[in-house]
């Protein structure tokens, strides 16, 4: 009987999501066709998207002019055999033009490569 | 014995307590287009024939879709709309700036369902304030 609790809470802990902070405020849209990306020579730059339009990169809060830095001192800095990857976790009620605006970054910076990352399951978008 | 069982009892129960239906994470991948490949990729949206735009729009507090400026009733029609056009065909999704994200991923979403891979944001928005286009 113990056994078997400790099996399960050894299963609880070893699933336990660890993020960055800030990202549990991140509620992602959800799309089916999402997959994930394992390839190791791509090197992912996750930029998240809050509702209110915040900017938050490894848990630090940024400007557009700020992020915009950022992506393009980490162009400079990403060596040729990794290709560079930026991925929008944007909130799924954030406006488009907070996630518009980062696209545009990535292309100024000459990153071709972006993802925008959504949960694997079906859409539950409310119809108004 | 007993206040071990307790203590992994109380655990396990805060474990289910807490523990949400795991969604797992994934990611829409794409390409932008940059330089001069995005000067040509903005020519060929000019003269693709099988072009698609789906525009969203507020319209109070809903969202107004429109294929090639005309209305669609809703987003059932617009993936009606959708099924019917080639995979090699281009499709435009021009959403206004206040439309909310989820709109815009359920819109890609569909379109990467019905492996239309061909799929353009438009970076220069109708107030003019963006240029470019990425490619997704």
């Amino acid at each position: 009987m113990i056994d078997m609790a400790f099996l399960l809470i050894t299963f609880f802990i070893m699933s336990i999501r660890f993020g960055q902070a800030g990202e549990e405020t991140i509620e992602l849209p959800n799309a089916d066709q999402a997959r994930e990306v394992t390839d190791e020579r791509v090197e992912l730059v996750t930029v998240n998207v809050s509702g209110e339009g915040v900017y938050l990169v490894s848990g630090i809060q940024r400007s557009r002019a700020e992020l915009y830095r950022y992506i393009e001192a980490r162009k400079a800095e990403a060596s040729e055999h990794r290709k560079l990857e930026i991925v929008v976790r944007g909130d799924r009620s954030s406006r488009f033009e907070n996630v518009q605006a980062v696209m545009r970054m990535a292309a100024d910076a000459g990153i071709t490569d972006l993802s925008l990352a959504a949960l694997q399951a079906a859409d539950n978008v409310e119809q108004r | 014995m007993a206040p071990l069982i307790d203590c992994v009892f109380l655990l396990l129960t805060y474990f289910l307590f807490t523990i949400s239906l795991a969604t797992v994470e994934g990611l829409l991948t794409s390409k932008l287009a940059m330089g001069g490949e995005m000067e040509e990729k903005r020519f060929d949206l000019k003269l693709q024939e099988k072009e698609t735009i789906v525009r969203l729009v507020h319209a109070g507090e809903s969202v107004q879709y429109f294929i090639d400026d005309w209305p669609a009733a809703d987003f059932a029609a617009v993936a009606e709309h959708l099924k019917s056009i080639p995979e090699q065909s281009l499709v435009v999704i021009d959403a206004s700036a206040s439309i909310p994200y989820e709109h815009v991923i359920r819109l890609y979403n569909q379109c990467l369902r019905l492996s239309l891979a061909n799929v353009v944001f438009p970076l220069s928005s109708r107030s003019g304030t963006m240029g470019t286009a990425p490619r997704l």
